[in-house]
Order: C-alpha cells, then sequence, then structure tokens
C-alpha cells in the first residue's frame, strides 16, 4: 500500500532521514521504534509532503507521489496523526473534527463527524468545548478522531501514548487493533517499544537515521541486544 | 459630558477604521507571520478607483463597492506577485519585501499617474450632524461605527460557520498542523488576503470619504495606525486588533480635545508615547496570541 524507497531528509546540513525505505501492506499494523533522534517523525513527516525529501520516492498503491502536499496524500488516503497532537487549542472539538475532514465534500464530512462522535462519547459530550481543555485522554481521541475525519485508509501514528496516563496507553492500543478490525492500515511510531512489538505485526528500528533492524513483532521484541544497544532498556 | 459624548463618538468612527485595517493585518499575520507592511497600498490603489469614478461623476454608492473590489484584488494580486514568492522566507525577508511592495506602488502612481494628490469630491452628507438627546453627532461618524459593526459581525461569522473561517483559524494557530489536516495553504492564505482586502476596502471607503484626496501614499497614514492598533491588541489576535483600533482611535481623538489649542500638534507624539510605555507594562499587547513552531 505505501512503500518509501532510499528516502533522505535533511535540515540545512543535517541529514535527519538517510537512504530509508519500508514498506507497509495493507491491513498491516506496523511498528516504528528507535531512539530519540533517530529520524522517526522526520520520516513520517517526509511521507505525507510535510518536508520534502532531497533524494528517495514515496508510492501510494504503487503511484510515484514523491514531494505531494499534505492535502494531495489526504486524498489518497494516507492521514497523520502528528507528534503531540497538535490540536486546535482554539477551535472547539467540532471544529477540530470539521476542519480534519476539509478534503471532503460537506455532506460525507458531516456523515464522518457524527461516526466519531459515535465511536468517541466522550467527544460528543464536548462539542463547543474549545480542545484547549480537554483532557490528556480525551484530546488523544481527538486527534485519532481527527484522523478518521479525513476518511484515510492508511494512519501514521506519531507517539499516540505520549504524555498519557497507563490506563489510556490501554485504550490507544486497543483503539489501535479496532482500527485495524475495521480495515485501517496503521504506522505507529512509539517510545513505548515492548507494547508496540506486542501490537505489531512488522517494525522497524530505526537509529541516527537509518533502519538499523526489521522484521516482526516477535522477532524484534526477542532481540535483547537491540533493545539494549538501542532503546537504552533493559530487554 | 455633551463633549465627552461627542469625543467618544468621533473617537469610536476613527476608531472602527483602524479596527478594521487591524484586523486585516492579524489575519495575515495569522496565517504568514508578516506584518503586512503594504496593506495600506489597498487604500492607495482604491483611492484612484475613487478618484476615476468621481471625476466621471460616480456617487458615493457605487464609488464605495468600487473601492472594496479594488481593495480585494489589490490584495490578491499583491499575495500573488509578491508574498507568494517570499512564503517560508523569515519574517524579516517578508517585512522588507511588504516595504519593497509599497515602494513599488507608490512610484508606479509616481511615473503613471502623477506625483501630485488628486482630489476626489466628498459626500455632501460628510459634514451634517443629527442631535440625540441633545448632543450633536456627526452622520459620518455613526454610519462608520455602523457599518463597521456589520462588518465585523459578518466576518465573525464567516470565521466560525465557513470552512474557509474554520481552516483559517485553524492555520493561524498551527500553519503546519492545518497542512496535515488537508487545508491546502495556497487557497487559505489568499482567502486571508481577500478578506483583509473586503476589511480594508470598507476602511478604505471611510478613510477616502474623510480625507478626499487619491495620491501614490494615501494609504500610508490609515496604515501605520492600523499596524499600530493591531500590534497594540496583540498581533494575531482577531479581538485584540479590534480593542486595539478603536482604544486608538477614542485617545487620538480625546488627547486632541484635551489639549490646549497650542499643543494640539503634539497630539501623535504623545499618542506613541503612551503605546510605548503600555508595551513596557504589557510588550504582548492587550491580548496574549498562543503560537506553535513551524517544521
Amino acid at each position: 500500500m505505501l512503500s518509501v524507497d532510499g528516502l533522505t531528509t535533511s535540515y540545512g546540513s543535517i541529514t535527519a532521514v538517510r537512504d530509508v525505505s519500508i514498506h507497509v501492506d495493507a491491513g498491516e499494523i506496523v511498528g516504528l521504534i528507535g531512539p530519540n533522534g533517530a529520524g522517526k517523525s522526520t520520516l513520517l513527516n517526509t511521507t505525507v509532503g510535510l518536508l520534502r525529501p532531497t533524494a528517495g520516492r514515496v508510492t501510494v498503491d504503487d503511484r510515484d507521489v514523491t514531494g505531494s502536499s499534505p492535502d494531495a496524500m489526504l486524498r489518497l488516503g494516507v492521514a497523520l496523526v502528528p507528534e503531540r497532537r497538535r490540536l486546535f487549542a482554539d477551535l472547539t472539538v467540532v471544529e477540530n473534527l470539521l476542519v480534519a475532514g476539509i478534503t471532503a465534500p460537506a455532506a460525507e464530512r458531516q456523515r464522518r463527524l457524527e461516526e466519531v462522535v459515535e465511536l468517541f462519547p466522550l467527544l460528543g459530550r464536548r462539542r463547543t468545548f474549545p480542545a484547549g481543555y480537554l483532557s490528556g485522554g480525551e484530546a488523544q481521541q481527538l486527534a485519532i478522531g481527527r484522523a478518521l475525519m479525513s476518511g484515510a485508509r492508511l494512519l501514521l501514528m506519531d507517539e499516540p501514548t505520549l504524555g498519557l496516563a497507563p490506563g489510556l496507553v490501554d485504550l490507544v492500543f486497543e483503539l489501535i487493533e479496532d482500527l485495524r478490525s475495521q480495515g485501517r492500515t496503521l504506522l505507529v511510531v512509539e517510545q513505548n517499544a515492548r507494547r508496540l512489538l506486542e501490537a505489531a505485526d512488522r517494525a522497524y528500528l530505526m537509529r541516527t537515521g537509518s533502519v538499523v533492524a526489521e522484521g516482526t513483532g516477535r522477532d524484534l521484541a526477542d532481540r535483547h541486544d537491540l533493545f539494549e544497544v538501542y532503546l537504552g532498556v533493559e530487554g | 459630558m455633551t463633549q465627552f459624548v461627542q469625543n467618544l463618538v468621533d473617537g469610536l468612527g476613527q476608531g472602527s477604521i483602524y479596527a478594521l485595517l487591524a484586523l486585516g493585518l492579524t489575519l495575515i499575520f495569522g496565517v504568514m507571520h508578516l506584518v503586512n507592511f503594504a496593506h495600506g497600498e489597498l487604500i492607495t490603489v482604491s483611492s484612484y478607483a475613487a478618484y476615476a469614478l468621481a471625476s466621471r461623476g460616480t456617487g458615493w454608492g457605487v464609488i464605495a463597492i468600487a473601492v472594496i473590489v479594488a481593495s480585494v484584488l489589490t490584495a490578491v494580486a499583491i499575495e500573488f506577485l509578491a508574498f507568494r514568492w517570499v512564503r517560508g522566507a523569515s519574517e524579516f525577508t517578508m517585512l522588507l519585501t511588504s516595504f519593497g511592495v509599497h515602494f513599488v506602488v507608490a512610484a508606479l502612481f509616481v511615473m503613471y499617474v502623477s506625483p501630485r494628490p488628486r482630489n476626489i469630491p466628498k459626500p455632501e452628507w460628510i459634514f451634517d450632524t443629527v442631535r440625540i438627546g441633545g448632543v450633536a453627532f456627526e452622520v459620518v461618524d455613526l454610519v462608520t461605527i455602523a457599518v463597521t459593526l456589520v462588518t465585523l459581525v459578518a466576518t465573525g461569522r464567516v470565521l466560525r460557520r465557513t470552512m474557509f473561517g474554520i481552516a483559517l483559524r485553524a492555520a493561524a494557530e498551527d500553519f503546519d498542523a492545518a497542512r496535515i489536516m488537508g487545508v491546502r495553504s495556497n487557497l487559505v492564505i489568499r482567502g486571508a488576503f481577500a478578506l483583509s482586502g473586503v476589511l480594508a476596502g470598507v476602511a478604505g471607503v471611510f478613510w477616502l470619504m474623510r480625507t478626499g484626496t487619491a495620491s501614490p501614499t494615501a494609504g500610508l497614514t490609515p496604515l501605520l495606525f492600523g499596524v499600530i492598533a493591531a500590534i497594540v491588541g496583540g498581533l494575531g489576535s482577531l479581538g485584540g486588533a479590534i480593542l486595539g483600533g478603536m482604544a486608538l482611535g477614542l485617545v487620538q481623538v480625546f488627547f486632541r480635545s484635551w489639549l490646549p489649542p497650542d499643543l494640539a500638534g503634539l497630539t501623535e507624539g504623545l499618542l506613541f508615547v503612551l503605546i510605548a510605555l503600555l508595551f513596557i507594562v504589557r510588550p504582548q499587547g492587550f491580548v496574549t496570541v498562543r503560537r506553535a513552531e513551524r517544521a
């Protein structure tokens, strides 16, 4: 479904992602793990067209979409749930959702809005609340709700559990499973590597801008050496 | 008391013009982080449209519509010809670009029209007054305030009820996040310029009615007050821009009224001293604006 080949992204003289190739097949949950500064977010941001790659190719369903704008990627069904959520704090819950559905026709947008509110009843009760006043869990639901508003088939999630209480982390992982069972495909970046590897079908480990290991979630989870060397956690 | 009420209405009338300009400036700043010193050019170009029509004997009703249309077209043209090319550049680069646009537009009118100001006949009712409760009000102030109110309410509705408005507010808060959601940069920025053009057009109508002058630098004075109002209000804040504009108009009128006649020339000087004092106490302006970092 999504394929990234030999992608390189630089900020000025700093190369954040170097010659990275990954692929995500329809219906998969693919994990992307690695220490801070490994280039995981840059890879996602480049994939959706927020940053321009200096080399490499991005294809969606075998169509070359390298350098496409984020709105063009959304129209192809690829949505990013950005790091730290990036909610519009001054906009209400409903307005946040509507903006995220901007690429859809008005009627379809309204239909999806009702769908999302049904999926997250908590948001339904907070419709006219400015998003800045939501709790961490509500905010994360809104962030994922926004991605659903785009009607995306492929969701790229950047650290969806960042800053959430443990109970809410479970909720997010349940949601990721739910989304997959609805037929969506997910590429998830997580600091909570153990947890992600349990949920993911396959995963990539990145370090200083490159993919240094890949395999099934279980394979990588069993590679104690990787955990100690690259992730700095007890294996 | 009578004098006070008169000054109040006079100040709000003057402040309305500044508020409309400041609101447009703050909208553009929100989506582009550009302090648009070429915003006065909307009034400059409009002033010649008004002059061209007035010299053919056209009435102010038609002139008003032409001024607003000219202002919108100028705003969109400037965005397309100048600011699009420096989008994402440093704020300083964009600031210099806006100065450049100002000088180019002024030079074009000097070269192809005339360096001398042209006279636009003011509407006959410009000096009319109405007495309400024993206080004489200038009709032009009342009309300015009423039209400004309607314009602000309509702008508020556009910003809250339309997808364009919601997208614009989202982009102003976090441009990259808005792009991630599928908001198209070109559309939202062009729209912001067009909307700022409508607001400057309405302001321009009343400014030109009062000054009755078309000149290569007709927009400079209103621009200056618009920029100050936007900054005083807290650049990027819509409510702040309106507040800043009204406050500026009121202080200007009250200073002029309170100062002894031979010191009236100090009005603007004192105004700037007051603004300097405000910035010592509240460097962020009336309203504090949250800003997201850009990728």
